[in-house]
């Protein structure tokens, strides 16, 4: 999956743990957990969800790789 | 690898395992096989009558694993969810919710299987037994009540674990508001898991219904038999178009 991710730094930062990230997304703890490992991509809502809470562009969380990375 | 090289190898593997099935069936074949249909027909009555005559300790046995296998689950299942409300570690957290899915689909799974061997004894109790008894009734009804008892006790246990899961066990409702307390990643799965079971069953009910078709030139199968392989085949297809059409028709999000 091309989606690179930068949600730990940005959850370290503001100090919040999986279950607290994901309870002010409204997402389980699993599914935080997933994005973190690039093993989902979220959608469009979650990702400016979590923009939103990280107050920072959504760009600054999710980097879209072309086939570079395969 | 290129396309055309990935294909070949499919092919190649495709030819391997037919090559493979048709050793082993040869083997098979030659070891036990033998051309009288009636040997073959005979060693199935032998069976199923060994399994009416013994169908009283067959159902205990089918009740006692059951019992036991939902006592381990919920126990182990309990054990998980206690380690997971004082776990920190992330990293132990994700392999707890792992082991918390797999002991409920195995709890699932093999309250499945139990089911199907215990209607199968009971309905063969009936079907070749001549006798009436109250205890096979009895018998039936204990593992009857032990699924729903742990399947409550269980799904009280992951509504523990993640309490914005909805959803009252028993209800008709229930697996339509379990399903929307699910998350988009747990929607998606259910999703991956629903898409690859249709396959699946696709692929079962129709060679299920080949071979009943097939069984049926050489055996006494029935036309019985041909006829709920085909419903079942027919059933799954309109269910499968009209759930098509259902959801184009719905917005996605």
């Amino acid at each position: 999956m091309p989606l690179l991710n930068h949600m730990k730094e940005h959850r370290a930062r503001l100090g919040l743990n999986q279950a607290e990230l994901g309870k002010l997304a409204g997402v389980s703890r699993q599914t935080i957990s997933l994005i973190e490992r690039e093993d989902y991509s979220p959608s469009v809502t979650l990702a400016l969800k979590l923009a939103k809470i990280f107050g920072c562009p959504v760009e600054d969380i999710f980097e879209y790789l072309e086939e570079e990375r395969k | 690898m290129s396309r055309k090289k990935k294909e070949k190898k499919g092919f190649l593997s495709m030819g391997g395992k037919i090559l493979l099935g048709a050793v082993i069936g040869g083997i098979i074949g030659y070891m036990f096989g033998d051309s009288d249909s009636t040997a073959v027909e005979e060693t199935a009555n032998y069976f199923l009558d060994m399994t009416v005559n013994a169908y009283r300790p067959v159902m205990i046995i089918v009740t006692l694993c059951m019992l036991l296998l939902n006592l381990l689950c919920f126990f182990k299942l309990r054990s998980c969810v206690l380690q997971a409300e004082g776990c920190k570690d992330e990293e132990k957290s994700d392999l707890l919710d792992d082991k918390i899915d797999l002991i409920s689909t195995l709890c699932l799974s093999g309250n499945g299987v139990f089911y199907i061997l215990l209607f199968f004894t009971y309905a063969l109790s009936y079907i070749r037994g001549d006798e009436t008894d109250i205890m096979k009734v009895f018998l039936f009804i204990v593992p009857v009540l032990i699924y729903p008892t742990f399947n409550i006790l269980i799904i009280n246990l992951l509504k523990r674990h993640d309490p914005s899961k909805k959803g009252v066990p028993g209800s008709v409702c229930f697996q339509k508001d379990w399903m929307e307390s699910c998350d988009e990643a747990e929607k998606m799965r259910t999703f991956r898991t629903s898409y690859q079971t249709n396959i699946a069953s696709c692929y079962i009910i129709s060679i299920g219904f080949c071979a009943t078709a097939i069984l049926a030139l050489f055996f006494p199968v029935g036309v019985f038999a041909l006829f709920i392989t085909a419903l079942m085949w027919l059933a799954q297809t309109i269910i499968t178009a009209y759930y098509d059409i259902k959801s184009k028709k719905e917005k996605m999000m």
